[in-house]
């Protein structure tokens, strides 16, 4: 073990009293955060990375403290009335999480008696504290992404920020591949510009892509980074509750809360218990049947996920550390704050659908450094089971996901050049050196970087002249904004893209439950029941953006959809399923999972067949004069629904019908009143890779999906204006929907940069087009199989009950219509009669 | 040549109209066509606010209304409400298009039903062809009017705007989104928003109302 003496140059004081303070916490520093202070003493940037928090904080935390001291090493100097200048800022992804954060980052400066003034900025700080650090940023800021975008409108901050020494980015694995993690990194460029020398630190979990991770962070010209493993834990113990009866026909839909007593009896056993489930409808529901089946549990399990308000989190937190609370009921790793505590278990509700997401959960358990964690998936449908099996051989074969990156996004940087005119103002070429420096903008062009500022200066591009357009002025070369009302606009828009249209929930004459998305509560009408916060509501009325609410009894009226979750299968795991389903095809059951689905894996090799992974699986079945396609490339929801519609395109292309298309992570389902021939159609390349892109726009509604994307973008470009509830309603003549912004730039500026990306991010994101062409390429060096099943096997019959159907066909919109009417017709007809 | 715009004809309270595809009622007896919502130099105002919205939509409405004007007999064009969006709404490129659109039809008496945008534009320049009246002008037992609302006993029907309705078609597995109509409700006749950059409202409608969708090239019944 080094000796901390050898990582400092003047020895003794420094190191006597930060050895003091970890004797006084009973804890022994670790290697890798030694090499952590040592690097950054050295003046080097780095990314700590593990799946579990341990010692994560303090790793990147101490190196700057320890600067400090080494610099300041009497203390009778010190004057907590003269706190050091701007030193350090800490960027978190959420905001509910700053003040946690402080409160961690405070521990040691307190017990070390550090005159270093600490805060935190984010969107809900009181506006007296954000004034405040107007004035002068504190020693270290704790703050979001888009409030150091705000911080960097206030030119006066500009000498503060260039003394900043480090910038330390926590759960960089969130933010990266979001547009919030371009944000960070824009900022990071900016920052680098003021003091070349700044250290910038990242936290993360540990991904399959670490080197990107860190290139994002540090930028493209960086010299000198280190990655650093933080503390793995060796010892996990994973495994399943497996069901009493095992249905042979797993159906999608199913809550699983058949499993809610064998859950309660393992929460039993133990004095804490964390249970994860994938959406917070979900968490809601199992926290309802669990205090069903254990009455006496009430006031002792809790549920806990990010919409809730503060208090109630806070309270929960420390219920689960007091001991008061066995068992907590929640959503996301990330959710959980700083300092929550290590539990005895983790219980994992429904596939994590990721390697690395069941990694991160499962790190929660397990209260000493060398304590064993615990798992224990609980199945919500049998296939399942399979992807548990897959999980855990990709966890061991170190198959952890990469997070895809986004690639150079127009909407963010045309935000940040503005915040950049606002403050300081730039000159063009400076800027674009400095955006190039980026990972993200490295490849920009010349072309792209002129469209954004002529799209903030002008408007539109250079050929247009918009004599009355104001936003970003050019004033002897630099860029500046000069109307106040920009300013203002700018500043009120960049707090709101987070929020992403979030309403808080109320009840009419008493507190705050907490916040839910806003297209969830758009959709209801008043005295519509729904489970929020553990309690059954009903909607009395949604005024300046609060839905107020009332309790009631009974039941729900929305029924949670129930996918799995959002978020579909990854390519790492899938590709461990499909191993792991070629074994079971051969015959090869390994593990407890897959011997439980012995008398699945039977009828389905019965009925059909199970897939090698050279393969491609497809049923035909015929069913009361609809016939059924299924296709099973397990390659994960979104690329089946992209591959889905292009197949069913191209089918439509050469024979007139009309599909329904289903999806799920396993495969696909085409529904026609005509019965296709396969192998004709594989034989005219219907899995063809060429013409992809072209053939998957026109196949899918194309048009719907680029609005849904073009909604962020309009945000975060500023063409929407964000506005807070209850503010002055002056700025409604501005206000326009996403759609409407989509529909004028299409028919009017077609070749406009933001349209374009939504298209592209269409593509990339919302079909992942990358893993689909791959998925093709893989289909076309297979052996397809077509088999005939008498019945529906069990791989299919997910895909049957599913009721979530797209239809496509190439009728008309007119002819759509029609059809629809006439459905409406003979529905209304039908309940005439029955009313006669 | 404009291109033709698609009609259908209706009677609605004893009165034959015709509904344009391209968002006009026109009133053959009376010789009226009239539009709802035009909201004129909408995208001049975002842009005054720096927010980059292309130019064209203006010129697109207008051009919408010369088509209706040429496949009617319309000697009188009436705007019920909210011709323009705001005051920085009337820059002058925006003034350029409405002062052409005046100039194509020297021969037709324009009238605006003043609405709440009207309001705030305060007026407009005198020399256009353009007469400004309050809401509850009445032509025979035909009332106008920017908004709905209750219909006096000694008219059958009210004209209006306001709302810019549209109707949310789809079910479960499909879903269609939000399309413009008429909507004749309670002896209200509310007519589609007409200007080009306008969102619409979706209605919800009672079992004694109709509605008329408008489609891209066609009006049907719902």
């Amino acid at each position: 073990m080094n000796s901390p003496q050898a990582a400092f140059a003047q020895p003794v004081t420094a190191s006597k009293i930060v050895d003091e303070y970890f004797q006084r916490i009973g804890w022994k520093p670790f290697r890798f955060q030694r090499s952590a202070w040592r690097a950054y003493l050295d003046g080097e940037s780095g990314l700590v990375h593990s799946a579990t928090g341990t010692g994560k904080t303090l790793a990147v935390w101490m190196g700057p403290i320890l600067k400090w001291l080494k610099e300041n090493p009497d203390s009778s100097k010190w004057n907590s009335k003269r706190p050091p200048s701007a030193r350090v800022l800490w960027v978190t992804p959420l905001r509910a999480l700053a003040l946690d954060t402080e409160n961690a980052l405070r521990a040691p400066i307190d017990a070390l008696g550090l005159p270093w003034n600490l805060d935190s900025r984010t969107g809900d700080s009181k506006a007296s504290a954000k004034a405040r650090q107007l004035k002068r940023l504190p020693t270290a800021l704790v703050t979001t992404p888009e409030s150091l975008s705000l911080i960097m409108t206030h030119a006066n901050l500009l000498p503060e920020l260039a003394g900043v020494e480090a910038v330390i980015v926590d759960e960089w694995h969130e933010l990266l591949g979001t547009k919030r993690g371009i944000q960070v990194e824009l900022a990071l460029a900016r920052l680098r510009r003021l003091n070349p020398a700044v250290r910038v630190w990242g936290v993360s979990a540990t991904l399959g892509n670490l080197d990107e991770a860190m290139e994002s962070l540090v930028g493209v010209d960086a010299n000198r980074a280190r990655l650093i493993e933080g503390y793995t834990k060796k010892k996990i113990k994973l495994e399943s509750l497996i069901p009493n009866k095992m249905e042979r026909f797993p159906w999608s839909g199913h809550i699983g809360t058949r499993m809610v007593s064998q859950v309660a009896e393992l929460i039993e056993q133990v004095s804490s218990t964390l249970v994860f489930a994938n959406t917070r409808s979900q968490t809601e529901i199992w926290y309802q049947q669990l205090l069903k089946a254990r009455p006496d549990w009430a006031g002792r399990i809790a549920l806990h996920h990010g919409s809730l308000d503060t208090s109630v989190r806070k309270w929960v937190e420390a219920g689960l550390r007091d001991g008061k609370l066995r068992a907590v009921v929640c959503t996301s790793s990330l959710d959980l704050g700083v300092d929550f505590t290590a539990v005895d278990l983790v219980i994992q509700i429904g596939s994590p659908k990721g390697a690395a997401r069941l990694l991160q959960r499962a790190g929660r358990s397990g209260h000493q450094p060398g304590a064993v964690s615990r798992l224990v998936f609980v199945p919500t449908n049998a296939i399942e089971l399979i992807e548990f099996a897959a999980a855990q051989d990709a966890i061991a074969g170190g198959d952890l996901e990469s997070r895809q990156l986004l690639d150079k996004p127009l909407d963010v940087l045309a935000q940040h050049v503005v915040t950049i005119a606002i403050g300081g103002g730039f000159n063009s070429e400076e800027l674009l050196a400095e955006v190039r420096s980026t990972r993200a903008y490295q490849s920009l062009s010349d072309t792209e970087w002129q469209w954004v500022l002529d799209f903030v200066v002008r408007g539109g591009s250079s050929l247009t002249a918009y004599p009355e357009f104001h936003r970003v002025a050019i004033v002897d070369g630099r860029y500046v904004v000069t109307e106040r009302r920009t300013t203002q606009m700018h500043r009120m828009n960049i707090g709101t893209i987070v929020s992403d249209a979030t309403m808080s929930v109320r009840f009419l004459k008493g507190p705050t439950l907490g916040t839910a998305e806003e297209s969830f509560l758009s959709k209801l009408k008043v005295g519509d029941r729904f489970l929020f916060a553990g309690r059954l509501v009903s909607l009395v009325i949604i005024r300046d953006n609060v839905a107020y609410v009332r309790k009631v009894t009974g039941t729900p009226d929305t029924v949670p959809r129930w996918m799995g979750g959002r978020m579909p299968l990854s390519s790492e795991l899938s590709a461990a399923l499909r191993l792991r389903i070629e074994q079971a095809a051969m015959g090869q059951l390994i593990g407890r999972e897959m011997h439980s689905l012995k008398p699945l894996f039977d009828i389905q090799q019965r009925w059909s067949q199970l897939p090698r992974r050279d393969q491609l699986l497809i049923e035909q079945i015929e069913t009361r004069g609809s016939h059924q396609l299924f296709v099973f490339p397990f390659e994960g929801r979104l690329v089946h629904e992209g591959i889905a519609a292009l197949v069913a395109y191209r089918l439509t292309q050469r024979q007139k019908t009309t599909f329904s298309i289903g999806c799920n992570d396993y495969g696909f389902v085409l529904q026609s009143p005509h019965r296709i021939d396969v192998s004709k159609a594989i034989e005219q390349g219907v899995f063809l890779n060429e013409t992809l892109v072209g053939d998957i726009l026109s196949s899918m509604n194309a048009t719907e999906m680029a609005k849904r994307q073009f909604r962020q973008i309009a945000r975060v470009a500023g063409l929407i204006q964000g506005g807070y509830p209850g503010q002055r309603k002056s700025a409604s003549h501005i206000q326009a929907s996403s759609n409407l912004f989509y529909d004028v730039f299409c028919q009017y500026d077609p070749d406009n940069m933001l349209l374009r990306q939504s298209r592209r991010e269409v593509l990339d994101m919302q079909l992942e087009i990358k893993r689909i062409s791959k998925a093709l390429e893989r289909i076309q060096v297979s052996n397809v199989v077509v088999t005939s099943p008498p019945k529906t096997t069990p791989l299919a019959f997910p895909l049957l009950v599913d009721k979530l159907r797209e239809r496509l066909s190439s009728e008309s919109f007119a002819d759509r219509v029609a059809r629809m009417q006439q459905q409406l017709e003979k529905a209304a007809n039908q309940s005439t009669e029955r009313a006669k | 040549m404009n291109a033709m715009s698609s009609f259908i004809d209706v009677e609605i309270e004893g009165i034959a109209f015709r509904m344009f595809a391209d968002r006009g009622l026109y009133w053959p007896a009376q010789r009226v066509l009239f539009v709802a919502d035009t909201h004129l130099g909408k995208d001049a105002t975002f842009r005054r606010y720096g927010i980059a919205v292309p130019a064209g939509s203006t010129d697109a409405t207008l051009h919408a209304i010369d088509r209706m004007i040429d496949a009617s007999d319309a000697s009188r064009v009436i705007i019920l409400g909210d011709m323009f969006h705001a005051k920085s709404s009337l820059s002058p490129s925006i003034c350029q298009s409405l002062e052409t659109f005046f100039a194509r039809h020297l021969d037709i008496r324009f009238t605006l039903i003043r609405g709440n945008h009207d309001k705030h534009v305060g007026s407009l320049p005198p020399e256009w062809p353009i007469e400004i009246l309050e809401p509850g002008e009445v032509i025979e037992r035909v009332i106008l009017a920017h908004e709905p609302g209750d219909v006096p006993m000694f008219a059958s029907l009210l004209l209006c705007g306001h709302i810019h309705p549209s109707v949310r078609l789809g079910s479960r597995s499909e879903r269609l989104g939000k399309v413009a109509c008429f909507w004749l409700s309670k002896r209200c006749l509310v007519l589609p928003a007409i200007g080009k950059f306008t969102g619409t409202h979706a209605i919800s409608t009672d079992t004694a109302d109709q509605v008329w969708l408008v489609l891209d090239n066609q009006v049907v019944e719902h």
